[in-house]
C-alpha cells in the first residue's frame, strides 16, 4: 500500500530550482533514503514532507489525501509525522523523560500512560538509567538517542530523519547506523533518511534515492543500485568506478582499444553512446590471460598498499585511458610490470 | 488518528490556485509595523515636518535663520561639538590602559577594579556632577576647602563650573561604555600574536603599543565615536554644570527653547544638525565595528596568558584605583554626608547629622511618593513594553516569516541616533496636539521612554534569537505542537535569563532617564530624576542626595539581581 506520493514536486528559491520535479511513492513501512551531495536538493524534499515550505509545483500525498500543494499546507503540527533533526533540537530545559514524554503530552494523553511509554522507549534506546538527567548531561550519542525515542515514541504516520548522524564521531556513527535499522525492524514506521553518506544509506535503507541537482537519478535497493548503476552520476557517487567512453556498433561495443560482442554483456545499452562501469574489484590483474578471455593490456603506472589491499593504477593500451584496480594484499606487481585486466562483461554496468 | 485534512479542504484542481491561506505571521507584521510607525518614524518625521513650518502650517525656512540666528546659538552648538571631543579623548584615557590592564595583564585588584567600572557604569551622570559640585565647586566644593585649609591660601584649586569641569565629569561617567567595548575586543587576541612580537625581541610596551593596541584599535575608534554621541546628548550635566558658568550647549539650547513661549518649530530646526552628525557618526562606528578590526572571532583564538609587568603592574593598580576613586568614591562619600547632614558644608560631625532627609524626601514632601511611584511605574512598563516589543520583531526578522521583515529590525535601532531631548521634541510635536493629546500623560512618557530603549532591548533581544537553533521549534511543531507551544514551552524558557537581563537594562535605563522626560513631564508624571534635578536648581542637596541615594540603591539592587540572573556579561555584553 502507497503510504506517502510525492507528483511533480518542485521548489524553486529564487532563480534557483532546488527541487525539480521529482516523482516518488514510498509503501507502507518502508525505509527508504535521499541520498545525495550537498545542495542536491535531498534536505529540501525533506523539509517539504515535514510541512515546513510549500512546494512551488506538485503536491504530496499521505495514505491518498493531500498535504500539501503550492496554494496551502497542513501544518507541520497536524501532520501526525516526526523529525530526527541534523543538531538533535533535544530542548535544554527539558529532562530526557520530559523531552520524550512532550509529543505524547501534546497528543493529550492520561499522565500515566505517557509515563509507560516513556519508560519503555528508554529502554529500547538503553536511556532508561538516564531519564531523569538534562540534555547537558548527556553525551552525544545520548542526545542521538533522547531523538530518536522522541520522534519514535508518538508512533508517526511517517518518521522523518535529517542527516541524524552527521555530528557523532565515527566509531558512534557505525553503531548509530545499525541502531536506527534495528529500531526501524522493531516498529516498522515509514521512513525518510537524508544524508550525503553511502554507506549510512546502504546499511539503513530497503531502497535509496540518488538526487544530484534537485533531480532523482536513480531509485533502487542498495544492492541493485550499486551493482547496476543507470548513470554515470550514480556509478561514480555510490563507490569508486572506472567509466570507459563506448558506443554500440554492429551488435559490438566499441571503445578505445577494443571491441568486445554486445552479447556478453547480457544488457541493452541505453542509447548509442554511453559509458562502461567498472568497479576497481571487479577487475583480475595477471601476467597473462587465458585465451579469448574479455581482458585489457596495460603498464602498472602507479600502486598503493592500503594493508587490506593494493590499489594499483594501470595504463591500458599504451596510456589510452588508466584503470583502477584493487586486489587482495597477495597480488604484487611492481611499477613498470605488464599486465592484464581481465573483466567479466556480464558484471558491467553501462551507464548514460 | 487520521482525522488531518488539508486546511482548506481541498478543491477542484483548477480553484485550488486561488485559495490563500490565512497567515497570522502577516498580520503581527502589520501590527508591528503600525506600532514602529507610531513609535518611530511619525515622531522623527514630525522633527522634520514642524521645522520646515511656521506656527500656522505655511512651509518656511525662517525657524532655521531663528535657530541659527545668534551667535549664542552658534556657540552653544561649537561648545557641544567640543565637548563631545574632549569627552570622547579623555575618557580613552581613562578606559584604555584599564581594559588593557584587566584583560590582559596580571595587574593585582582586578576584581575591586572591576567592580569600580560597573559603579561607574550604573552611576547616572547627573549624580556624578552633583557629587563633584560638592566636591569642586569653587567655594563650598569639599576638595578645595582642604586644600584651603592646608595651603592658607585663599583660593579656589578647581572649579567644577567651568568647561574643563564639565568634560572631565562628562568623561567620567562614559569611560566605562568604551572599557566595555575595548576589554571585550582585548579578550579575543590571541597571547600567540603577542609571542609572535616578544620572541623577536620586542619589549612589553613595544608589544602592547604596536600589536596589541592597534588589533583591537577599530573597537577603540568605535567605542570614541559611541561615547561622543553620548556626550552630546546629555542633558543633565550640561544643564548642572554649564548653566552656573553661562556655557550652553545644544540639548540646554533646546531645552530654552522650550521655556516659555515654547517655540518648538525652532528647537526641532535646531536639532536638525546635531541629528544630522550623529547618524553619520553612528553609520561610520557601525560600519568600524562591522569590520571587526582584525581580531579573529573563533572564540577560540588560542591560548591567553597575562602579561607579567613586574613593578609596573601596581602603577597600574594605583591607576584603576585613581579613576574609580574620581569617579565613584569620592562623589558617592561626599553624597551620603550630604544626605545624613542638616547642613552639608558643616562637614562631618555628630551634632549635623539627621536622617530628616530621608524622611523628607521619602514622606513629607508633597509630591516625592508620587514622584517615586512614576518612576517605578514608568520604567516597569517601559521595561516590559520594549522588551516584548522587540522579542516580537527580532522573532520576525530571525526566522524571516515575512517578506521586509529587516526593515522592522532597522526601525528598531534607529532611536540610537537621535539624542533623548530631540526625541521628546518629536513625541511633543507628534502626540502633544489633538486628537491624541497626550501631553501631561504618563503614557506619553512610558511610549517615549520604549522608543529611546528600544535599541538596548532589540540587540539584546536579536542576540539572543540567533542563539536559539530554529529546529528547536520545529522539532515542537512537527511533535504537533503549534507555534504558540513552541513560544510557552520551549523559546520562553530558554530565553528566559536573556530577556529578564535586557528588562532589568532597560529598567536600570529608564530609571534616571532626564532627558528625554525634562521636555514631557508636568507635575503629576514628574520622575525621580527630574525631581533630583529640580532639587539642585533650589540648592537643596541635602535632600537632593538622599534622594539620589535611594535611587543608587535602587539601581545597585537591580544590578544585583541582574548578576545573579544572568551572569557576568550583565550589562557588560558588547552589543
Amino acid at each position: 500500500m502507497v503510504k506517502l506520493s510525492l507528483k511533480n514536486l518542485s521548489r524553486s528559491f529564487g532563480d534557483v530550482k532546488a527541487v525539480d520535479d521529482i516523482n516518488l511513492d514510498l509503501e507502507d513501512g518502508e525505509f527508504v533514503s535521499l541520498l545525495g551531495p550537498s545542495g542536491c536538493g535531498k534536505t529540501t524534499t525533506l523539509r517539504m514532507l515535514a510541512g515546513f515550505i510549500p512546494p512551488s509545483a506538485g503536491t504530496i500525498e499521505m495514505n491518498g489525501r493531500a498535504l500539501s500543494n503550492p496554494a496551502s499546507v497542513v501544518p507541520p503540527e497536524k501532520r501526525q509525522m516526526s523529525m530526527i533533526f541534523q543538531s538533535y533540537a533535544i530542548w535544554p530545559n527539558m529532562t530526557v523523560a520530559q523531552n520524550v514524554g512532550f509529543g505524547l503530552g501534546v497528543r493529550k494523553l492520561p499522565r500515566a500512560e505517557i509515563a509507560t511509554r516513556v519508560k519503555r522507549i528508554l529502554d529500547v534506546v538503553h536511556l532508561g538509567a538516564l531519564a531523569e538527567r538534562y540534555p547537558s548531561q548527556l553525551s552525544g550519542g545520548q542526545q542521538q538517542r533522547v531523538a530518536l525515542a522522541r520522534a519514535i515514541v508518538v508512533e508517526p504516520q511517517v518518521l522523518l530523519l535529517d542527516e541524524p548522524l552527521s555530528n557523532l564521531d565515527a566509531n558512534l556513527r557505525e553503531e548509530m547506523r545499525f541502531e536506527i535499522r534495528r529500531l526501524h525492524d522493531e516498529f516498522k514506521i515509514t521512513s525518510v533518511y537524508v544524508t550525503h553518506d553511502q554507506s549510512e544509506a546502504m546499511v539503513t535503507s530497503d531502497r535509496i534515492v540518488v538526487m544530484n541537482q534537485g533531480r532523482i537519478e536513480q531509485v533502487s535497493t542498495p544492492v541493485d543500485l550499486y551493482a547496476h548503476p543507470k548513470t554515470r552520476f550514480v556509478a561514480s557517487f555510490i563507490g569508486k568506478t572506472n567509466l570507459i567512453d563506448a558506443r554500440s556498433e554492429n551488435g559490438n561495443v566499441v571503445f578505445t582499444g577494443g571491441a568486445w560482442p554486445l552479447a556478453a554483456f547480457g544488457v541493452t545499452p541505453p542509447g548509442q553512446r554511453f559509458q562502461l562501469s567498472i568497479r576497481p574489484h571487479d577487475v583480475k590483474l595477471g601476467r597473462e590471460v587465458a585465451p579469448g578471455a574479455f581482458a585489457f593490456k596495460g603498464r602498472i603506472a602507479e600502486r598503493a598498499y592500503l594493508g587490506d589491499v593494493w590499489d594499483y593504477a594501470v595504463a591500458v593500451e599504451d596510456g589510452q585511458f588508466q584503470l583502477r584496480v584493487t586486489t587482495t594484499p597477495r597480488d604484487m606487481f611492481e611499477v613498470g610490470d605488464t599486465v592484464y585486466c581481465a573483466v567479466d562483461p556480464s558484471i558491467v554496468a553501462m551507464v548514460e | 488518528m487520521s482525522d488531518i485534512a488539508l486546511q482548506p479542504a481541498p478543491a477542484a484542481p483548477g480553484r485550488l490556485a486561488k485559495l490563500v491561506p490565512f497567515d497570522p505571521s502577516r498580520l503581527l507584521w502589520f501590527g508591528l509595523a503600525a506600532v514602529m510607525i507610531f513609535l518611530v518614524v511619525y515622531p522623527l518625521w514630525q522633527i522634520v515636518s514642524v521645522s520646515l513650518h511656521d506656527g500656522d502650517g505655511n512651509f518656511t525656512f525662517d525657524n532655521y535663520a531663528t535657530a541659527f540666528g545668534r551667535p549664542r546659538y552658534i556657540q552653544s552648538f561649537i561648545n557641544s561639538l567640543w565637548l563631545g571631543v574632549c569627552a570622547c579623548v579623555l575618557s580613552l584615557c581613562f578606559a584604555v590602559p584599564i581594559s588593557w590592564g584587566l584583560a590582559r595583564t596580571d595587574m593585582p585588584g582586578k576584581g575591586f577594579v572591576w567592580l569600580g567600572v560597573i559603579g561607574a557604569y550604573v552611576m547616572p551622570p547627573f549624580m556624578g556632577a552633583i557629587g563633584w559640585i560638592l566636591l569642586a565647586g569653587p567655594n563650598a566644593g569639599w576638595l578645595n576647602r582642604v586644600f584651603r585649609s592646608l595651603s592658607g591660601m585663599d583660593m579656589a584649586l578647581l572649579d567644577i563650573y567651568t568647561f574643563s569641569g564639565l568634560v572631565f565629569v562628562v568623561a567620567l561617567y562614559s569611560f566605562p561604555l568604551v572599557f566595555v567595548f575595548v576589554n571585550a575586543a582585548l579578550e579575543l587576541v590571541s597571547s600567540e600574536m603577542e609571542d609572535a612580537g616578544a620572541i623577536l625581541g620586542a619589549s612589553i610596551w613595544h608589544v602592547a603599543r604596536r600589536i596589541t593596541i592597534p588589533i583591537v584599535l577599530p573597537t577603540i575608534i568605535g567605542a570614541a565615536i559611541i561615547v561622543f554621541l553620548e556626550a552630546v546628548s546629555l542633558f543633565g550635566a550640561p544643564a548642572l554644570l554649564g548653566t552656573p558658568a553661562r556655557i550652553s550647549v545644544v540639548t540646554t539650547t533646546l531645552f530654552e527653547f522650550f521655556s516659555n513661549p515654547v517655540r518648538i518649530e525652532v528647537a526641532a530646526a535646531y536639532s536638525m544638525p546635531l541629528l544630522l552628525i550623529t547618524v553619520v557618526l553612528f553609520l561610520l562606528q557601525y560600519w568600524l565595528i562591522r569590520r571587526r578590526g582584525y581580531v579573529t572571532q573563533t572564540g577560540k583564538g588560542g591560548e591567553r596568558r597575562m602579561t607579567k609587568l613586574g613593578p609596573w603592574r601596581w602603577a597600574f593598580f594605583a591607576y584603576g584605583f585613581g579613576v574609580v576613586l574620581l569617579a565613584v568614591i569620592l562623589p558617592m562619600m561626599i553624597i551620603v554626608q550630604a544626605a545624613l547632614s542638616k547642613a552639608w558644608g558643616r562637614g562631618f560631625s555628630l551634632d549635623n547629622l539627621t536622617l530628616n532627609n530621608f524622611r523628607y524626601i521619602l514622606f513629607d514632601h508633597s509630591t516625592a511618593g508620587q514622584t517615586v511611584l512614576n518612576s517605578a511605574m514608568f520604567s516597569f512598563w517601559t521595561a516590559t513594553l520594549a522588551v516584548t516589543l522587540t522579542l516580537l520583531i527580532a522573532y520576525i526578522v530571525n526566522r524571516k516569516l515575512v517578506p521586509f521583515s529587516g526593515l522592522l529590525g532597522f526601525l528598531a535601532v534607529t532611536p540610537f541616533v537621535i539624542p533623548g531631548i530631540v526625541l521628546a521634541i518629536g513625541f511633543y510635536a507628534a502626540y502633544a496636539p489633538p486628537p491624541l493629546a497626550l501631553y501631561g500623560t504618563g503614557l506619553i512618557m512610558v511610549l517615549s521612554f520604549t522608543t529611546r530603549f528600544m535599541p538596548v532591548a532589540y540587540i539584546n533581544a536579536a542576540s539572543s534569537m540567533r542563539s536559539l537553533h530554529p529546529e528547536m521549534e520545529e522539532a515542537v511543531r512537527i511533535l504537533g505542537g503549534s507555534r504558540i507551544t513552541a513560544i510557552r514551552r520551549v523559546i520562553a524558557p530558554l530565553l528566559k535569563r536573556s530577556l529578564a537581563g535586557a528588562w532589568l537594562i532597560v529598567f536600570i535605563g529608564a530609571t534616571r532617564e532626564l532627558s528625554t522626560a525634562v521636555l514631557l513631564y508636568v507635575g503629576s508624571t514628574r520622575t525621580m530624576s527630574i525631581m533630583i534635578y529640580d532639587l539642585s536648581e533650589e540648592g537643596r542637596f541635602e535632600q537632593l542626595s538622599a534622594l539620589g541615594l535611594v535611587l543608587v540603591f535602587a539601581t545597585m539592587v537591580f544590578v544585583a539581581i541582574g548578576f545573579r540572573v544572568v551572569g557576568r556579561d550583565f550589562m557588560l555584553k558588547r552589543s
